[in-house]
């Protein structure tokens, strides 16, 4: 699994000027965010782009992995599903703290009651369980961005926390993340806890059984 | 079947209710360049693809290393090519062979400079390869196939798309990889002419089906100067060789032609024979097969 590791913390490194303005875009948006409206709803709009722009750091090297066919080295140098899904899981999610840390700093330069520390929290688990959806399920969807792309389709149609917080479409991490501009209720916070901890099992099995099973791991019609 | 790192039993494999592997069975010997053969479609890159853990056989063992468990531990002595190189196009070679060095846990950067020049890339600096020639690409798949020092290597069409003075490169680097390292080579090419100056054996396929498997000196055997005869009356031909000439040693092929692999040196003499026994002789002379017509001979056989 360090093998998996260093090699992804290598990729990355390859893309440092993109990862860069990934981060630096988001922070630059939420400080807008916040010092122009300086209301918990200003929170959850930067939240967003700020969630983006940790996410868009795996969608990339996954993206391009897959486009390249260069995760098949992974399984060729005879890897376990478990050793490729965790080593990534730990490069992407090192940095998602990282990049959590400055995004948690700035919000509560503005504002740090006690509410908003709970909202924080709150984003760290969306956040977390975001970029797991991206690497662990990259296996099946072959794409960094099919999964957020599809999670964030669905918000079009409802674009008010409030209906959102009374739909199915909770459960999604893109709707949380709206409803963090909400009033937290208790039921909210135990739903976000709990689908998050529900989803990320089901990202580790799907990734797991996709690699186990071998099902159709490569992009591209076979010959 | 003591010294098999590769051994194959019965393999199926069916992909979109279409079987392009079937029953297929193979050993390859430690130290042994084992060449696979066969037209486009025939099953090489299937075969491949499950030695590389891609995707399942349907039916059938794999055993690599003399042994069926823990094919993914094996897996990591061993590199892979297959179809065209994998390579990662928004880096340079050297960066390619970097990756593969943290991935495969490769403790020694020299060797990167080293797989650099073995290859001919050490003068690509930042050239990114995706702007790489077909040529260039394919020696970069190489490099990174051979930079962990694998115990077997599997190779799809390594010299596709290579000039001439490439494809003898190739050739003498896989040469030097089974002499000086040891290493076993499993592959496949199109160019058989490539294959019988290299490989120690081979093996046979078309439509998913293995038609032989043969050594290099039992090719050398079936491939042996002989008589190629043509008459009128291959039958009456047959029976003239054997009641008159006294040759027993001879091949009708698909009823159109007979080799003669005894008494070389009578051409004249089995001419004048046949032709005082009324046959009309249409093609008399002697040549010998190269592993292109053996080929082609065998993979017609099945066809007909």
């Amino acid at each position: 699994m360090t093998n998996i590791i260093r090699s992804q913390w290598f990729l990355c490194k390859k893309r440092w000027f993109t990862i860069l303005l990934c981060i630096i875009f988001p922070l630059i948006a939420m400080f807008f965010a916040l010092s122009l409206e300086g209301s918990v709803r200003s929170f959850a709009s930067g939240a967003m782009i700020a969630m983006l722009g940790i996410m868009l750091i795996p969608i990339l090297v996954v993206t391009y992995s897959y486009a390249e066919r260069t995760q098949l080295y992974e399984i060729m140098a005879g890897f376990s599903p478990h050793q490729i899904l965790l080593g990534k899981a730990i490069v992407y999610l090192l940095f998602t703290m990282l990049y959590l840390i400055v995004i948690s700093a700035e919000v509560l330069c503005f504002d740090h009651s006690a509410e908003t520390l709970l909202r924080v929290a709150l984003y760290w688990i969306i956040c977390i369980r975001a970029v797991l959806s991206v690497v662990l399920l990259s296996p099946l969807l072959k794409s960094g961005s099919a999964a957020p792309t599809f999670s964030f389709m669905l918000l079009i149609a409802f674009d008010d926390p409030n209906n959102v917080a009374d739909s199915p479409l909770s459960v999604f991490y893109a709707a949380q993340n709206m409803m963090l501009g909400a009033e937290l209720t208790g039921a909210l916070i135990i739903r976000i806890i709990v689908s998050a901890v529900v989803a990320c099992v089901i990202y580790y099995l799907v990734g797991y059984f996709t690699l186990k099973k071998k099902f159709d791991l490569e992009p591209y019609q076979l010959t | 079947m003591g010294n098999s790192v590769i051994t194959m039993r019965g393999l199926c494999k069916s992909y979109k209710k279409q079987e392009v592997l079937h029953d297929f069975s193979l050993s390859v010997e430690r130290g042994h360049i084992c060449g696979l053969i066969g037209p486009n479609g025939a099953g090489k890159t299937t075969i491949m693809k499950i030695l590389a853990g891609f995707f399942f056989p349907s039916r059938g063992e794999l055993e690599l290393f003399g042994s069926p468990d823990n094919l993914d531990d094996s897996r990591a002595r061993m590199s892979f090519m297959i179809e065209q190189p994998i390579i990662a196009g928004s880096m340079t070679a050297r960066q390619n062979l970097e990756y593969i060095r943290y991935l495969r846990g490769y403790p020694d950067e020299k060797r990167i400079d080293e797989i650099l020049e073995l290859v001919g890339l050490a003068n690509t600096g930042k050239k990114r390869a995706n702007k790489f020639s077909l040529g260039m690409k394919q020696r970069l798949g190489i490099g990174m196939a051979l930079l962990p020092k694998p115990e077997i290597m599997v190779l799809d069409e390594p010299v596709n798309g290579l000039d001439p003075e490439g494809i003898v490169e190739v050739r003498q680097l896989i040469k030097r990889m089974q002499e000086e390292w040891g290493v076993t080579v499993l592959i496949s090419s199109h160019l058989l002419s490539e294959l019988s100056e290299l490989c120690t054996d081979f093996s046979i396929i078309s439509h998913g089906e293995l038609i032989e498997n043969l050594s290099h000196e039992e090719l050398l055997i079936k491939c042996r100067n002989h008589i190629a005869l043509r008459t009128d009356n291959i039958n009456k031909t047959a029976a003239v060789l054997e009641d008159k000439l006294s040759i027993h040693d001879y091949k009708v092929i698909h009823g159109e032609e007979i080799q003669i692999f005894e008494r070389l040196g009578e051409i004249l003499h089995i001419s004048k024979t046949l032709t005082d026994s009324g046959l009309i002789i249409t093609k008399l002379n002697e040549e010998g097969q190269n592993l292109e017509d053996y080929y082609l001979e065998k993979v017609g056989e099945r066809h007909d």
